[in-house]
Parts: structure tokens; sequence; C-alpha cells
């Protein structure tokens, strides 16, 4: 009926806008009978222009009254019909709507068919606003299919809010909030949602071993990795197999580094870590030249008078070389690390990798080691990408298929990126390169104003939790448009399961709710089937093969 | 006078007017004796018998004006005749009227009306008609369907509260009050009603809370 | 030029002194005439009044009852009915450019008891075709136009004309009186050499037509018709009191004691200057009337066909009234009665004059806007007919005030 859909219609009516600037962010009165309490900042609401639909988020909610004499002689309140009247008229809020998108003509329904556009103007005055409808959700960030991830929902609304993965794993993107917002499951969503996707493998570098076989909630319950959910696209890698194994999983490859693989480069890296001298590290170079590949094992061998003599030889100060021996000889308590110079780990990993399978590096005991994930990061990942390097080259001389992408998590990632070291480390390059050779990086970090700002400017897609410091947040922040509204949706997000996502892989920045993780339920939804389902699934697939079992 | 509710109840059982309620009665209660394009003032038939304050009448002639009563007067017809105080012990005023039967004919009750809204073919428009009503027209009260029709829209509630006639404040709270009943939500109504008047009173929180506390 | 308040103040001062003087002298002489009144004989009058039949004394009273006799009023009956008339005129304004009066005559009918009412009207007509402006005697022609005295005359027809339609209207047995103001008895026309035609006209065939009409209707039902005075300034009684008691031999006490100036002092007991409610209103108490005194005026005699004026004094409370009736009311005591007492009631409900009398009188007054609006009326209607209106630069200067 009519009525009754006008009546729908007014009752998700917020108000209309009044005033305000591009730049601003247009301003909303409130309708009479919708209370600031009931909006929240990143709310997302769709205004009705005289030409075209504008989306936008809420970045402020704010009290106004007509006259400024009201704040001295307010209103006789204590009179309830009086407080009715008086709000909403006399009294009124406002919003603050930073208009993202137009969608044309909703009359023309080809206009509207070009999909979203960043939004170059700002409604005309009075233009109606309302809560985004979930068709408008879906319309905007797209329905969840093979290319789009269900990530969340947008506050207070129960609509699917979708990534757009191949735009995601196209460049570098980021994770970040403060510890115990929620990163971790959010990298977990992103994972499964590359690993659905099939648009690249994983390399994760799973320091603290929760996204392998298994993690842990906030409220310490068990929740499964990817392994458990995807065993079939999914290896786990451990540098600790007897940690692995008392979890109840058996790597499918325990990887060794031969210290010949160690080069000047990752000592570099591990400066800060290690607490070396610039002097020291530098001095690893001359190492290399002096001693060949196995520089750090023959160095490591010395005797300590051996090391004046070589000090001299090289002309490097005999203590700083003696520092160098001293901190690097914490590396001999790295089991994963030995004398061998056959280790196949890099090329078991890329084996892996060009397969489609999914790796994930469990470090186990040595997660508590900054030096010893920063070490093996380094040379794995440099390994990787002087491999894809070769495979692109080849394939565009060869016109054989280009290698799978690959896309590389990192967790602390200021470690590895530090505006020092940025430039010559090769997470710094891999960041800057963009997907040139086909790896990208998933950074996952809660301290990003340590990150070089040139390599956060390069990420295509930050989906940031709720951060510390006023640092972090600019950080994260530099070079968006609109940011000055974003940090305040920002700086007010609940401290879980809330995260300010935007860049390539959504078409305006949004506040999600972050999708349910760790019921049965939720695994299901994410492809998972149970010991049951899945005989089922064999025995009807067998049937399909073979048609039914008669016997 | 002190009497007079006693006697204007009195009075309007003759002539049928319920107070406060938009009875189905439409015999007229008075005539036209002055008008103007925005001011009625209409002379009751009987002495006392008038509606209430901010009671919807209407005025029936080519076209049909609807006002809202202002204020109600009742005084001597002879502007040179006061009236005396007349009571004698515990008189009441019907001991008063009984003995002096003369002064019922020497008093007349006038109602003055702001003009708020006409219909014209039919139509109904809620602002003035470009011509007055006539004098000696006939006046009743609007019945219940009428006062809901021309309240479902309240734009000519600022007529009412920038008025000189009367006590403004008084007569649109009245008239709302009154008017709420026509409509199926009257608590809805009013507070509709009261948000109008609080944009059109933006910048009197005074007279806001005064008018409100009335309404409420 | 202002008024020289000095030289006036003084005047004023000597006046005080001489009236204080006079006063003195006044109440010493309404002191003597009442004590006349209880002392009156009547017989003694009687016989002094026959001898004198023709002579001067016509002037005085018919006397009944001893004059000293006080009544009692009846309350009034539960339901009962007042209605008077009153009447105002605008004069032949020889400014006006036709000629032509306005009568119009106020009513108030007011019903008291169970069913209280009021009606309250007015009846104006005018009086401008040529057989209107004049009183005429077929016969002989001659002519008498109406104004002064006449138009006085002929609004006292009026008002009481219209109490005999309203009577003819009345169709309950309601106690009625009918009130009208000032004197029955029409002496202003007598001595002013109007012929007889005249006063045929207005008081045979006008005045007591009416009042018989109303005499017919009155029959057998609880009735009165009457005339109030108020602060009446007859020594009707007084007179009588001094026919027996002046102690100048009669024909030649005018020559000193027919003057009301009490500077002087022509005997010990002289009453003369007293007026007939000075000494009733020391007899009198509230209420109370006064014996009924029949009129001795020739022109009751002569034109009134038979009918006899009486009259007497009640106090009202605030001052003693003169009431004055038909024979025929003062003869049937229980109409005398009614009259008594419902012009009592009246005067009570009234602060102290008939009430009905004076909404009457309101609805009868022609206010001075109201005039000039009469007056322009006719010009306006004269001027649509076609005629030419004349008027006087005086009146048009009267009606354009400028400066």
């Amino acid at each position: 009926m009519e009525t009754d859909k006008k009546c729908e219609d007014v009752s998700n009516v917020l108000g209309m806008v009044l005033a305000g600037s591009l730049t601003e962010g247009v301003r909303i009165k409130l309708a009479s009978n919708v209370s600031t309490e009931q909006i929240k900042v990143g709310t997302f609401v769709s205004i009705r222009g005289e030409l075209m639909r504008f989306f936008g988020v809420v970045t402020d909610v704010s009290l106004d009254s007509m006259d400024s004499s009201l704040t001295s002689i307010p209103p006789d309140v204590t009179n309830p019909f009086i407080h009715e009247v008086v709000s909403g008229t006399t009294v009124y809020g406002t919003l603050t709507v930073e208009p993202m998108l137009t969608l044309g003509d909703d009359k023309d329904p080809t206009s509207s068919l070009e999909g979203p556009l960043p939004a170059k103007t700002v409604p005309a005055h009075f233009a109606e606003v309302s809560i985004a409808s979930e068709t408008d959700i879906e319309f905007i960030f797209g329905k969840e299919d093979e290319s789009h991830f269900y990530i969340g929902t947008p506050l207070d609304m129960e609509t699917k809010l979708c990534l757009d993965v191949k735009e995601l794993v196209k460049r570098s993107n980021g994770v970040f909030g403060k510890s115990g917002t929620g990163k971790t499951f959010l990298t977990r969503l992103l994972l499964i949602g590359i690993l659905q996707n099939s648009a690249a493998v994983n390399l994760v570098f799973d320091m603290h071993s929760e996204y392998g076989w298994k993690g842990s909630s906030e409220d310490n319950k068990e929740v499964k990795g990817l392994k458990q959910l995807f065993s079939s696209k999914v290896a786990v890698f451990s540098l600790d197999e007897e940690s692995s194994r008392r979890r109840g999983l058996t790597p499918d490859y325990v990887a060794k580094i031969g210290y010949g693989e160690i080069e000047p480069e990752d000592i570099q890296l591990l400066r800060e870590t290690m607490g070396l001298s610039e002097v020291a590290a530098e001095s690893s170079y001359n190492l290399r030249q002096r001693l060949g590949p196995q520089w750090l094992r023959d160095f490591l061998n010395l005797k300590s008078e051996q090391l004046l003599e070589l000090a001299q030889e090289i002309s490097v100060n005999e203590r700083a070389l003696s520092t160098l021996h001293n901190r690097l000889s914490r590396l001999k308590r790295f089991d994963f690390i030995n004398e061998s110079d056959k280790n196949d780990s890099v090329k078991q990993l890329l084996h892996y990798l060009e397969r489609g399978m999914h790796v994930v590096l469990e470090f186990g005991r040595y997660g508590n080691s900054l030096a010893a994930y920063i070490l093996v990061a380094n040379i794995l990942t440099r390994r990787i990408h002087d491999r894809y390097v070769y495979l692109k080259d080849r394939s565009s001389v060869d016109g054989i298929g280009e290698p799978r992408p690959v896309v590389i998590t990192i967790e602390e990632a200021h470690k590895f990126l530090t505006p020092g070291i940025a430039g010559q480390t090769i997470f710094g390059s891999i960041a800057r390169e963009m997907r040139k050779y086909n790896v990208t990086l998933l950074v996952v970090d809660q301290r990003p104003s340590g990150i070089d700002e040139e390599v956060m400017s390069q990420l295509g897609t930050k989906i940031t939790c709720l951060l510390d410091s006023e640092r972090d947040v600019n950080s994260v922040l530099s070079g968006v448009s609109g940011s000055r509204k974003l940090r305040s949706v920002l700086s007010r997000l609940e401290s879980k399961q809330q995260a300010l996502a935007f860049g390539d892989a959504l078409p305006m920045p949004v506040v999600i709710r972050t999708r349910e993780y760790g019921s049965s339920e939720s695994y299901r939804e994410l492809g998972w089937k149970d010991d049951r389902e899945l005989a089922q699934q064999v025995k009807s697939d067998v049937e399909d093969l073979f048609g039914p079992d008669t016997s | 006078m002190d009497a007079s509710a006693d006697n204007g109840n009195r009075s309007s059982d003759l002539v049928g007017v319920s107070k406060g309620n938009y009875a189905s009665t439409i015999s007229p209660f008075g005539e036209i004796v002055e008008a103007s394009t925005t001011y009625l003032l209409a002379q009751c038939h009987r002495l006392y018998a008038a509606p209430s304050l901010g009671d919807l009448v209407r005025t029936e002639e080519d076209s049909t004006a609807f006002s809202v009563v202002a204020d109600v007067s009742t005084k001597s017809i002879d502007p040179s005749r006061r009236p005396l105080a007349m009571s004698q012990g515990e008189d009441t005023v019907d001991d008063i009227y009984n003995r002096h039967p003369q002064i019922s004919r020497l008093l007349s009750t006038e109602i003055s009306l702001i003009v708020v809204a006409h219909k014209a073919d039919g139509k109904l428009f809620r602002y003035l008609s470009p011509v007055p009503t006539k004098i000696h027209a006939q006046v009743s009260i609007c019945q219940f369907e009428e006062v809901r029709e021309l309240t479902m829209s309240l734009e000519f509630l600022s007529v009412l509260i920038t008025s000189s006639v009367g006590s403004p404040d008084d007569v649109v709270a009245a008239f709302l009050r009154t008017a709420s009943v026509s409509h199926p939500d009257p608590k809805k109504f009013l507070v509709d009603a009261g948000k109008h008047i609080a944009a059109i009173l933006a910048g009197d929180v005074h007279r806001l809370n005064a008018l409100l506390r009335r309404i409420s | 030029m202002s008024l020289d308040l000095n030289s006036t103040a003084a005047q004023i001062e000597s006046m005080v002194v001489d009236l204080q003087a006079r006063q003195g002298e006044r109440v010493r002489r309404v002191e003597s005439a009442f004590i006349a009144l209880n002392e009156f004989q009547l017989d003694r009058y009687l016989d002094i009044s026959n001898e004198s039949q023709g002579g001067r004394y016509r002037i005085v009273p018919e006397i009944l009852e001893h004059p000293s006799s006080v009544y009692k009023p009846d309350l009034p009956p539960g339901n009962f009915r007042v209605v008077s008339s009153d009447g105002s005129h605008i004069e032949v304004d020889r400014h006006l450019a036709v000629r032509c009066f306005l009568i119009n005559v106020g009513v108030s009918a007011l019903t008291y008891g169970d069913y209280p009412n009021a009606t309250l009207y007015s009846v104006p007509r005018l009086y401008a075709a040529q057989e209107d402006l004049v009183i005429s005697e077929i016969a002989t022609g001659r002519q008498q136009s109406i104004e002064g005295a006449v138009l006085g005359a002929k609004r006292a027809v009026a008002e009481v004309s219209i109490l005999a339609e309203e009577a003819s209207g009345l169709d309950s047995n309601t106690p009625s009186i009918y009130l009208v103001d000032g004197s029955l008895v029409m002496m202003g026309l007598v001595g002013h050499g109007y012929h007889d035609f005249v006063l045929r006209e207005l008081i045979e065939d006008g005045f007591i037509k009416s009042m018989n009409h109303i005499r017919d209707f009155s029959e057998n039902r609880s009735f009165g018709l009457a005339s109030y005075i108020s602060m009446p300034a007859h020594s009707d009684v007084v007179n009588a009191l001094n026919v027996t008691g002046c102690v100048y031999p009669i024909k030649d006490s005018n020559l000193r004691c027919d003057n009301s100036s009490f500077s002087t002092n022509p005997c010990e007991k002289c009453i003369s200057g007293v007026l007939d409610r000075d000494i009733f209103w020391k007899l009198l108490k509230p209420g109370e009337r006064s014996s009924v005194f029949g009129v001795n005026s020739p022109v009751v005699e002569n034109h009134y066909l038979g009918t006899g004026i009486t009259f007497f004094y009640v106090n009202v409370g605030t001052e003693i009234g003169r009431v004055e009736m038909p024979s025929w009311v003062s003869d049937n005591r229980s109409s005398l009665d009614l009259v008594h007492s419902l012009i009592v009631d009246q005067c009570e409900r009234g602060r102290g004059y008939p009430v009905a009398l004076m909404e009457a009188h309101e609805q009868a007054v022609v206010g001075v806007s109201d005039r000039r609006n009469f007056v322009q009326l006719v010009e306006q209607v004269l001027h649509k007919k076609g005629s030419d209106v004349y008027t006087s630069e005086k009146a048009r200067s009267k009606r354009l005030r400028w400066l």
C-alpha cells in the first residue's frame, strides 16, 4: 500500500542537508523524531540529491539550537510534552557527513550501471538523508561472490559488506590496530578471503603460530586456523617441529636455514633488534667479502684471538668486530639454522606456492625471538622475490605464464620497514614496486608510525582497528582525502571487532564490524565441512562419477 | 463577571452548544457585526451563548470563512450605560438576572474571531479569503470533520500566534487542545503542532515555554 | 476670556449665607405645614372649597379622606408585569430643508416571577406629510401646526396609545401595571389659547381614547395604569392646608402669601413655598403612600370625558414620588394597591426610580449623533428623489466642524 510505503520511507529519514562543503563535509539537521543518540559516527548514509544519490559516512554528531539564549534559559523540559516538542525544533541534532560517492541519477538506470564514483560535489540544500539500505551497501561494495569477500557488516546494519579481493591483491595492504583489537582475526579473514578467491597465494610468516593450525580468541577460546579449514589448500611449514607436534599438527615441511643463506643485509636488518652499532653491522659486508658465502659460519667459528687478526686484515675496528661476533653468536641458539648448504626450504616453499598452495610458516618457540622472525622472514622473502623477479622477467621474454601472485604476510612490520632501512630492505622494495613482480605484502602492525611513510603511502588498502597514539593515527591516515573526519571516526572505534577500512578494495572508507569468526557456524559459512559432511560430499562426488553404489 | 461561567452554561444549553467539543449542531449562534479580511466580530444571538475560546467557527455565505474564537466579551450594548453591581446579600447571579430581567436585554456577548482559512468552490484554502465576510452573516460552530480537515496542516498557526486579539497564547492553546480531539492520535497532533509553534517562536523561549505549558 | 474666580468666589459666599438664612425659614415652614397636615380639618376644607366653587381655589385638590392617612404597600404578587413607555422627539427644525418631526416611543415590558423576561423596543415615527404636521378642523378649515406644547402633547398621546396596543396584545392574566412618565394632566395645553378642536383631537380623541381602551381591556383583570413623577414640584396639598390654615382672610391672602420666597415672613404660621413632597417626606416611611387626592383642573373637567385624575404620594426610599392615575384605577382598591406595591417594587429594583420607566426612556432617547444621522438620512432620501436640499448656512456650519 502506498501509505505503508510512505511510512517506511519516513522512518528511515534522518534529516536534511542544510549546509556544508566538499572539504568540510555537509551539515545535516536531524529530523525531530531522530535523536542524536541513535546515530553513531561512522554510520553509512545515503543522500538523495536532485540529480544523483550521494553516499557518505557520518563523521561528526553535534547538538545545536535555534536560539543562542537557549543555553542560558533552557525550556521547561521537566514537562514531558514541552520536552518532546522542543526536541528537533528549537533544539536539534546535526550530523556532519562526508560525501564519498555519487551514484548518478537513480531514475535513469543506465547511469548507475557505471557504478559509484568518488563524490566531486555536495548534494543540494534540503536533500533528504537516510540511513543507507542493504541494497545500497550491496550496490556499492558488491555482493558476496568469488571476487567479493564478506569481511563484516557496516555499523548498526546486518548487511554483508564485501571487499573486492581482486583489487586487494593488486597492491600491498595493511592491517593496523593496537594489541587486542582484533588484528589477528581481521588478518585471518583477509587470508581466507584471498584463499577463497584464488587470486593469489598467501605466504604467512606466522610469528605466534596463530594462522596455521589453530589460534586463540581474546577469551582464550581455540579457533581453527587455515589448515583446519582448508587442509587441501594450505601447507604449514614449521621452524619448530616439536612445538607444532605438541599442538597436534604434523607440519608439511620443517624449514631449515643454512648459514650460507644469511647475507649481510639480513644483519643490517637485525641491527636494532640485536643492539649492533652501525660500524659493527657494516663490518658484516667486509666479512662476506673476505670469507665468502659461508662467511657467517666461518666467522662464528673463529676464536677470539683469531678475531683480532681478522679485524686487522679487513681493517675493521676490533671491538666492533668482537661485538658483532658476540651478538651473532646468539644465532647459534636457533636450531633451524644449520651449517648445511643443502637446505631446500626456499625451494620447497616456492614449490608449494607455485602449485597454488598457501603456506603458513610457524615460528613455534622462536616466535618469541624477534631476531629469528626478522631473519627468517627477510631471508625467505628475499629468495622468493629473487625467484619471482626471475620468473616474471622470463615470462615476459619467453611468453610463458606469469608466476602466481603471492601475498606475504608479515607481523611487527615496522621492524622491517622503519624509515631508516626501508629503502634497503627487500620489504621496502616490495612495498614500493607494487605488484610488478607479483609479490605484495600484507603488513600487520600495531605501531604504524614506525613504518616508513613512503611505504605507508603505497599500501593499497588499509584496515585499521583502534590505535594507541596520535602518531599512529596520523601515519595510517596520511595522504587520505578527508582524513580529518576519518580521524574522528577512527578515534571512536570500539576496541574490539570494529575497524575502519579504506583504500583500493573499497569504493569508500567504511567502518565495519568484523565478521564473526570462531563458531562452527562461522566456519561453515566460510566453506568448511565437518567430517560427516565431508563424507557425504565424497559419497555424492563418487556417485556423480560412477553412479550410485548398487552393491 | 464571576458568574459568566454559570450563565454561560445555562445559555449554551439553549442553543445546544456543548463546550469544548465540536458537536453535530450546525445552528448558528451569532451574526457578524464587524468584518475585515483578517478579523470578525460576531454578536451572539443569546447572551452568554458563545462558543469557547479557541473554537473553530464558520461563516456561511458565498464562500465559507473559517475563523478561531480569540476573545469573548459581554458588555453593555449602550456604551454610555455601564452595569452596576447589584447583588444584595447572598444573591446568586441567577437571582440578580431574575430580579432584573431587562439586564439580559441590555448586555450582549460578542466574539472576536481571527480569520484563518476559507473554502471556495468546495476547496479549502488555509489563508485569508480575498473578500471579507459580509456583515450579518450567520456564524456557527464547525463540525468535527471540518476541524480535522482544517487542522491536517497548521501553516495558519502563525496568524493566531502573531495576532493581537485577546490573549494569543491562550487562543492557540485552546484551539489546539480542542482540535486535537478530532484527530485519531491527539497526542501526536499536539506534539506536531508544538513543533510548528517552536519554529515560529524561535528566539522567544519564555513565550514558547508558556504556550507549550498551556497545551500540555 | 476665563472666568474671574476671585470675584465669583465672593459672590458664592454671600449666596450661601443667604441660602442658609432661607433654609432656616424653610425648615420652620415645613414644620408648620406638617403640623397643619396633622391638624387638618377635612369638614372645614370641604365647606370652604365648596363655597368657593368657581373661585380661585379651583387648583386645590379634591380631598376625600384625611390627608395624613398612611398606607403600607402590599407585597407584590408572585408573577407580575410592568409595561412602560416613554417618548422623545426630534423637533421641527426650521433650519432643516423640509418640515418634519420624529417621535420615538420606547417601550419596556418587564415580566417578573417564575419566568422572568424583558422586551425592550422603540417605535420611531416620522411625521412629514402635510396632514401629519397640522391639526385641522375640517368644518372650518382652521389649522394648528404641531410644534412646541402641541408636539409635547402629541408625544404624550403616542406614549399612551402604544401602551394601549401593548395591553391589547396581552393574553395572560398576569397582574400588570402600565406606567408613563410625567403627569396625566395635560396642563401644557392650558392657557395658551389653543382652539377647542386642538384639545379635542389631542385629548378626547387621543389621550383619553387610549386610556379608555386600556380601561376596557383591564376589566376583570388585576391591572393598573399610572404615571410617575419624580421630584414632584406640586404643592396641591400644601395649598389645601393653606385654605384652612392661613390667618389672612381668604380674599387677601393672595397679596401676602402667594409667593414662595422664604426671606419674608408674612405671618407666624405661613406655609407658602412648601412643596407637597416636603411634608410627605416627613409623613411617609419608605414604601408607604399617602391617601388619594383628586386633581381639580378645568382640562380634566372639560376634556377628559368624565375620567377623573387622582394622585397619591409615595415614599420610594430615596424620595417622594407622585403617582397619578385615572379615577377608574384609584376607585378600584385592588388596582390601587397593585399600582402602589409595584411602583414601590420598581423603585426598589431601580435604585429609586421605576426600572420599567428608565428602560423605556433609554429606548426612547435619541442621542446627538442619531439626531444628526436622522437629518442626514432625510436629506439623502430627498436628494435621491431629486429634490434640492436647501439648508441654512448656520445649520451647515453646525454639522461641519472645521478649523
